[in-house]
């Protein structure tokens, strides 16, 4: 029998404690055994301990952070506690969930070449792995580009590339599903498979995928990791229905409930270009947007969500067409300031915003900042606090969660009291039920959202209405129930 | 999110340049702008500086860089004059000299100096690829570990810079409302949110580096090169002799 790539028992590990808090435990008892040449999934919440784990068996965790790590594991062979990471370059191989993190140079063959670079490969070899690797990814033409400014997909693809070209005995993904289309969540199956590779995928949400070509799925959840399937067999659907982690059946069933909705914003001939001659432009005949209304943005890696969503919160100026608001019975012009102060932009990373002490003083600097008293401040940041399942006031938002943060900074935005919300493609790295239950409590408040998404069924799921947008146009603007995915729409999820 | 990058990919003169001989030349042109000679020189250096960024990246780069300076230059042509009154008057306000002779040749010395030493290293940055500049230092003896470092740092300053734009927008929506707020109260929160980024990044880069060989103790190998042979000593006979027709007028004034 050959021996198993991954084999950890009774794992438990705790971060250490901060600030006179109890340390923080994440694992308890894990046990996990992956066959050979299996790949199996991990799936799990935001802040269950998903990259926690797949730090811990690449050797990273606690080496880099500190903490308390008990039990027994081997992986490819070793246990990782007992060798460097760099030692272990052609046996374990990772992708980050966040792509940045972990690319470092500012060409995209360097990239690759790095780890081969460190084992000593020699130039010839190396440029061929540089050239099968980009290409296998399709990323062939881009081998001088500057990888900062590639596209999310794009990176998780050049991360991929830096993989298959050292190809190391066990793959190790963190959330790579996310940000890649359904044509190269199909080709990295297909290259995994082909090669008979051993691999453990990390996942906020299911994909179909997941039922074909997964030998074992499991659900981390409250420190402990259940079964899903073992084998190939089916998955146990309602387990993860009930963990969020899978779209109930219907469509609309994560929709609030539809209302009187008032039309809030006008778009009419707007028009935006990038400086420079044959960049990107932005061309929107008509646009409407209502309070209480969701309303989904789908559309490929640069087909000109953000943009739009800059222009109507006033981020970005256009140059020709108009931008309205609603005052009264009649539509008026917007300016750039009045469009900053009537439309929120929640940004993808909710670090960007955050920077007080505490939850209170984060949640209550727009109520100050807008000549609010006191105890009425403490009043709205308490029902926000229960709203949005915050922690206590005198947390620091540092130490907090990814998934509490978001929460933290949705929070902000309600407290201010914005007409409509653009939500950037808020959902990345959060279950389903999360970001459900975000969705609802903006809701609540009577603002109309508008959210950027690649996530197909998501938009199917949760939105009233949904606007397909393409090389910088508005190609379909109808009712949830009409929207199928188009052929190729990034992010078909079920 | 897009990323600022200080190199502009081309086809021209500059960019074909071998870099260690663009490196050689950053060096030999910030150093005649110190040396002492005619005053003509600083002036005319300055000029074809000009043409050169100006023909090889663009007459619009060159407006961008001197409309970038134009504040500093604008700060030496009010002060100068103050400290330098020596030589023959040229305006006077009752009995109180504003410009001399030896006042306009040194605004016009510090002017040229300022401005040519910004267009050198314009010039150089934006046309030298820097994966290419690291190779190079290395070439003149760099340790690997030192010309890392300078990788990373060039490959996070432009994205610090992507964060602290993306960080200013957010603050900027989050505080639209309620009393203007002054450049402290405008930046600070920004900042904050950008040494938060920042110090987050610390352990993932360690992490990124190691899971890649990094720190091994055996002998690296090097995916990229410069030119070796023929190439490279055209390119050294070509900086030697660019070098020498830099340092002639000097040389002549004697």
């Amino acid at each position: 029998m050959t021996a198993s790539p991954l084999s950890i028992h009774g794992l438990t590990f705790s971060y250490p404690a901060l600030q006179g808090r109890s340390p923080h435990a994440v694992l308890d008892g894990i046990s996990f055994r992956l066959p050979a040449a299996c790949r199996g999934v991990i799936l799990g919440a935001a802040d269950q301990g998903k990259t926690t784990l797949a730090r811990i068996l690449a050797g990273l965790v606690p080496r880099f952070t500190g903490g308390m790590l008990q039990g027994s594991m081997t992986v490819a062979g070793r246990d990782p506690r007992e060798t460097r990471p760099f030692d272990s370059v052609q046996t374990i191989g990772v992708v980050f969930q966040d792509a940045d993190e972990q690319i470092f140079t500012t060409r995209c063959d360097t990239e690759v070449a790095f780890a081969m670079e460190s084992l000593g490969i020699p130039l010839a070899a190396m440029q061929q792995r540089v050239a099968e690797s980009l290409a296998l990814v399709g990323l062939s033409d881009f081998t001088s580009r500057n990888p900062a400014t590639l596209s999310g997909g794009e990176k998780k693809r050049l991360l991929i590339a830096c993989l298959a070209a050292v190809d190391p005995d066990l793959w190790i993904l963190d959330e790579v599903f996310q940000e890649l289309d359904h044509t190269w969540r199909t080709a990295l199956l297909e290259l995994l498979v082909t090669k008979s590779k051993p691999a453990l995928f990390f996942d906020s949400r299911w994909t179909p995928l997941y039922a074909t070509g997964f030998s074992d799925l499991s659900v981390l959840s409250a420190c402990r990791l259940a079964a899903v399937s073992r084998g190939g067999a089916a998955p146990d659907m309602e387990l993860l229905c009930r963990e969020g982690i899978c779209l109930p059946d219907s469509a609309g069933s994560g929709r609030p409930l539809d209302g009187a909705w008032e039309p809030l914003l006008r778009v009419d001939g707007l028009s935006y270009q990038f400086p420079g001659k044959g960049s990107f432009s932005l061309n929107v005949g008509s646009l409407e947007l209502r309070s209480g209304e969701v309303c989904a943005l789908v559309g490929r890696n640069g087909s000109g969500k953000s943009t739009l969503g800059k222009a109507l919160c006033g981020l970005l100026v256009p140059q020709a067409g108009t931008i309205s608001l609603r005052a009264g019975r009649e539509f008026r012009r917007a300016s750039p300031a009045e469009l900053n102060r009537s439309v929120g932009y929640m940004f993808q990373n909710p670090d960007y915003q955050i920077f007080l002490p505490t939850v209170f003083e984060e949640l209550a600097l727009g109520l100050r900042a807008a000549g609010i008293a006191q105890d009425v401040i403490r009043g709205r940041v308490e029902e926000a606090q229960r709203l949005f399942h915050l922690p206590p006031g005198d947390m620091p938002p540092a130490l907090m969660s990814y998934g509490a943060r978001k929460r933290l900074q949705a929070a902000t935005y309600n407290l201010l009291g914005r007409r409509l919300l653009i939500l950037d493609e808020i959902d990345s790295g959060l279950s389903y039920r999360e970001f459900m239950s975000l969705i609802s409590a903006l809701v609540s408040s009577g603002s109309g959202l508008l959210l950027i998404t690649h996530d197909a069924a998501l938009a199917r799921a949760i939105a009233h209405r949904v606007i397909v947008i393409d090389e910088g146009r508005i190609v379909r603007d109808s009712p949830a129930e009409l929207f199928a995915s188009s052929p190729g729409m990034p992010g078909e999820s079920r | 999110m897009a990323v600022p990058s200080a190199f502009l990919p081309g086809r021209s003169i500059l960019h074909r340049l071998d870099p260690r001989a663009k490196l050689i030349l950053l060096v030999a042109v910030a150093a005649c702008f110190f040396l002492p000679g005619p005053r003509w020189i600083a002036p005319a250096y300055t000029v074809f500086l000009a043409l050169l960024v100006g023909l090889c990246l663009g007459f619009r780069e060159l407006g961008m860089v001197l409309a970038a300076v134009v504040p500093v230059l604008a700060v030496i042509c009010v002060l100068t004059p103050v400290f330098r009154r020596g030589g023959d008057t040229l305006v006077a306000l009752f009995d109180v000299r504003l410009l001399t002779t030896d006042g306009l040749a040194e605004v016009l010395r510090l002017v040229s100096r300022f401005t040519g030493l910004t267009l050198a290293f314009y010039a150089v940055f934006r046309t030298l690829d820097m994966n290419e500049m690291v190779i190079s230092l290395r070439w003149f003896g760099l340790p690997y570990r030192a010309a890392l470092v300078l990788t990373i740092a060039f490959r996070f300053i432009p994205t610090l810079f992507g964060v602290y734009q993306s960080s200013r927008e957010a603050h900027l929506l989050r505080m639209s409302q309620g009393r203007r707020r002054g450049f402290f109260g405008r930046t600070m929160p920004v900042l904050t949110s950008v040494v938060i980024h920042a110090v987050r990044q610390i352990p993932s880069l360690a992490m990124a580096l190691e899971i890649r060989g990094f720190g091994r103790l055996s002998p690296r190998t090097s995916f990229r090169s410069l030119p070796s042979g023929r190439r490279l000593v055209a390119a050294l006979a070509l900086t030697g002799g660019l070098c020498a027709l830099l340092i002639a007028p000097f040389v002549l004034a004697l």
